[in-house]
């Protein structure tokens, strides 16, 4: 190379915006070009010469003398990433002004200097500030997790949608389910009313035809004692045991009236429950709408609690009683789950300011002070997978909204809760209220 | 006084870039082998006076080679030429009896150097 | 480039597999040296496939099947292409010892370390074979490219740019270490004209 080319080298070399340094085999240091000299403020007069682990002693352990030694042997090149090494040299960062690395970020590159005869001789080191890309890349990784986050929680909505679909797919079917109930009433009806006339009427005659034997029993002492006819008429009452016949008869009729009003009510209860046809406004019986519901899910409440009624008198109030008795059923329902062994479910009504009152008190398990505020949320639930939707209170909550009412809460935990809903008697609507629309 | 030679490589281009190095003061034929197997039943049929030998080849490998002719008690000189170069592979071959070891990829003096040295020219 | 299956002749093949392993040779020697242990090297294998048969003859291999950790450094000058490094992630904390790194393994030694590695199997293989066809290569830094799949999970035929290649398919046994490493070379169309040009000046040296 000519003297002119040469020098022009060593002022590349000098002014290359990169740091450039040459180890030795011992891992000296030969060169250390201006950038190293500017970011590390070393001279290259003060490390000539010296070892570079000496002078760097955190590069020792880290790897760094492998890919030294790899470069030697092998006579590839060795790397290092700001992405996994932020850094070989701490140097300040060059974008101190904007910028949150602390230190230059760096990618370095071992390349091996390889003599005529194929022998690595030198290492040729260099820096590459890669700050900005750092920087950047930062950045985006940030973006890219919120956006992942943001994704997630989408995920999780749209998994409570399902589930919320699911809900009202069960509504449905309750609906259907409250449709086939009300039909199959409608046709347990006439057979039930004319089994109860037939009783009322077999009831009738049966007295009479116990007045009749009565009066045939006062004439038998007139029979002649020794007539073979009274000896038969003694082995008779004797065979069909008269005496027990005739008390067990009375039982019957009225074991047989008490099934049938059962029977009626459990229908009259379905029907009212179902309210199929009645989606509208209409006035209603409260007690009415609580004594069905409590029909209704008298199996999930029999074993747990005694209900204990306190009715005072009120008047009908105007409303939807299906969707009343289901937030009647969803808050006697949770009261049973809430009960462990056993207790007991107070039932109470009242009026008050132009409003029917109802509360509906349990003596479970109660709700702690910081679980309270949750409990109308959709979805909140502290019950077993499977078991609890978190949606009755929601559901409830609504529906006392859409008739203008109020429902609220109180609880001590291990004491119990009460539930207390108030309904106006006579709903207003504005006028543009789409409220008739359930 | 070389006579005849075998030399055994499973590749081609090896096994003439080592008969082109053969010394020129061997005026003698000269036997391939593309396996061990091969280069055994060669050797008994023509009972060479050298053999060059590679390492790694199929059916049977230049070890098996060398372990044969050790149990044979044969003391023909066996040259090996390999490209694995590592320490174990270069102990294990003179372990059985091979006279020298030239790595590859060899350079044309390589075989004329080391017959010199094991006096063989 | 149906033409390239047949212009890649018994000779050249023949060739270009010593060439290969002679280069293996060198650097099973090289990295015995660098780990201070024994390395075995398989005898590298060559496949001259087209993208869609991929796939296909990587199958053949089991282990391709199981999840790995994908590196890849591109190399270029007269022949061009990448070097793919695949882990099976095991005997991870060994191989940092024989890395010289010091302390616990964290998850950015970790991930140095198997870049190191990637580059120093890709370099090994390459300069031998770059020095005996006399020609000099460049090397670009290493990536990760994934971690945890498959190699038929990341050899997606849409997603590869060429659509014939030859690869050159090495692994890397610590036996002590229980450390594997599978290594692709994947030589670009491009590269076949200068490189059947290379073993043709070795064979026309004869
Ligand atoms: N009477 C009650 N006693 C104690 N906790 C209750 C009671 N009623 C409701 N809760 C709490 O409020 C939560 C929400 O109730 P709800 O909306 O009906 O959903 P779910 O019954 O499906 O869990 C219940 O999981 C329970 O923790
Ligand atoms: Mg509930």
């Amino acid at each position: 190379m000519d003297e002119k080319v040469s020098h022009l080298v060593n002022m590349a070399v000098s002014q290359i915006n990169a740091g450039m340094v040459i180890l030795d085999a011992d891992h000296n240091i030969v060169l250390w070009n201006r950038f190293m000299q500017i970011h590390s403020g070393i001279s290259e007069d003060d490390i000539k010469g010296k070892n570079l682990f000496d002078r760097f002693p955190d590069l020792k352990g880290s790897g760094i003398e492998k890919k030294i030694d790899s470069v030697f042997l092998l006579k590839n090149l060795a790397f290092t990433s700001w992405e996994y090494r932020p850094y070989l040299f701490k140097f300040a960062n060059t974008h101190s002004v904007i910028g949150d690395e602390e230190w230059m970020q760096q990618d370095c590159t071992f390349s091996p200097m390889i003599d005529e005869s194929g022998t690595v001789t030198h290492i040729c080191l260099s820096v590459f500030d890669a700050t900005n890309t750092a920087t950047y890349q930062k950045k985006l990784l940030r973006a890219s997790g919120s956006l992942m986050k943001q994704r997630n929680t989408l995920a999780e909505i749209n998994k409570k949608l399902e589930e919320a679909q699911n809900q009202l797919l069960q509504s449905e079917k309750m609906a259907a389910v409250g449709q086939l109930a009300a039909g199959v009433a409608h046709e347990i009806n006439n057979p039930v009313g004319y089994v109860n006339s037939n009783v009322s009427a077999l009831e009738g005659y049966i007295n009479e035809l116990l007045q009749m034997l009565a009066a045939y029993e006062v004439c038998e002492p007139a029979l002649d004692q020794n007539n073979a006819l009274t000896e038969a008429l003694e082995q008779a009452k004797k065979s069909i045991d008269l005496d027990y016949l005739k008390e067990d008869l009375i039982d019957l009729l009225k074991e047989s009236k008490e099934g049938l009003d059962r029977v009626k009510k459990i229908v009259q209860d379905l029907k009212d429950f179902s309210h199929v046809d009645e989606s509208e406004w209409q006035h209603a019986d409260l007690h009415k709408g609580l004594d069905s519901t409590l029909n209704v899910v008298n199996n999930e409440i029999k074993y747990k609690a005694e209900v204990i009624k306190n009715y005072g008198e009120i008047p009908e109030i105007k409303c939807l009683s299906s969707q009343i008795n289901q937030v009647f059923m969803n808050l006697l329902v949770n009261a049973a789950h809430a009960i462990e062994e056993r207790g007991t479910i107070t039932i109470s009504t009242g009026t008050k300011d132009n409003g029917v009152w109802v509360e509906i008190e349990d003596t479970g398990s109660g709700i702690s002070q910081e679980k309270l505020p949750r409990i109308f949320e959709p979805f909140y639930t502290t019950k077993p997978v499977g078991s609890g939707t978190g949606l009755g209170l929601s559901l409830s909550y609504n529906i006392i909204q859409k008739h203008k009412g109020i429902i609220s809460v109180e609880s001590e935990p291990n004491k119990g809760t009460r539930f207390y809903i108030w309904l106006p008697i006579d709903i207003e609507f504005d006028d543009n209220s789409n409220a008739n629309v359930a | 006084m070389i006579k005849s030679i075998l030399v055994v490589d499973d590749s081609k281009m090896s096994r003439k870039l080592v008969i082109r190095a053969l010394p020129e003061e061997w005026d003698a034929p000269v036997y391939q082998a593309t396996n061990g197997l091969e280069a055994l039943e060669i050797f008994h049929d023509k009972s060479p006076d050298i053999i060059f030998l590679d390492l790694t080849m199929p059916e049977l490998d230049g070890f098996g080679v060398l372990a044969a002719l050790q149990k044979e008690d044969n003391k023909v000189p066996v040259i090996v030429i390999s490209a694995d170069v590592q320490t174990e592979a270069y102990e294990r071959a003179i372990g059985l009896g091979a006279r020298a070891f030239i790595q590859k990829p060899m350079s044309p003096g390589d075989v004329r150097k080391v017959v010199q040295e094991l006096h063989l020219l | 480039m149906i033409q390239t299956k047949e212009q890649f002749d018994e000779d050249r093949r023949d060739a270009l597999q010593e060439v290969v392993n002679i280069a293996m040779g060198q650097a099973g020697d090289s990295l015995a040296k660098l780990f201070g242990t024994f390395v075995e090297l398989s005898i590298p294998k060559f496949h001259l496939c087209d993208v869609n048969e991929l796939n296909q003859e990587l199958s053949k291999n089991s282990t391709y099947a199981e999840k790995m950790t994908i590196l890849r450094q591109p190399f270029s000058g007269q022949l061009r292409g990448e070097g793919i490094a695949l882990f099976n992630n095991s005997g991870v904390n060994e191989l940092a010892v024989l890395m010289g790194y010091e302390g616990e393994v964290t998850y950015s030694n970790e991930r140095e370390m198997l870049l190191d590695v990637c580059s120093i199997l890709v370099g090994a293989c390459l300069n031998g074979v770059a020095s005996q066809l006399g020609i000099s290569l460049s090397y670009t830094a290493p990536t990760i490219i994934t971690k945890d799949t498959t190699t038929e999970k990341f050899f997606k035929p849409e997603s590869i740019q060429w659509r014939y290649a030859m690869i050159m398919e090495v692994c890397l046994t610590l036996e002590q270490y229980d450390f594997t490493s599978n290594m692709l070379l994947f030589l670009s169309e491009e590269s076949f004209p200068p490189l059947m040009n290379k073993l043709d000046q070795m064979l026309d040296e004869l």
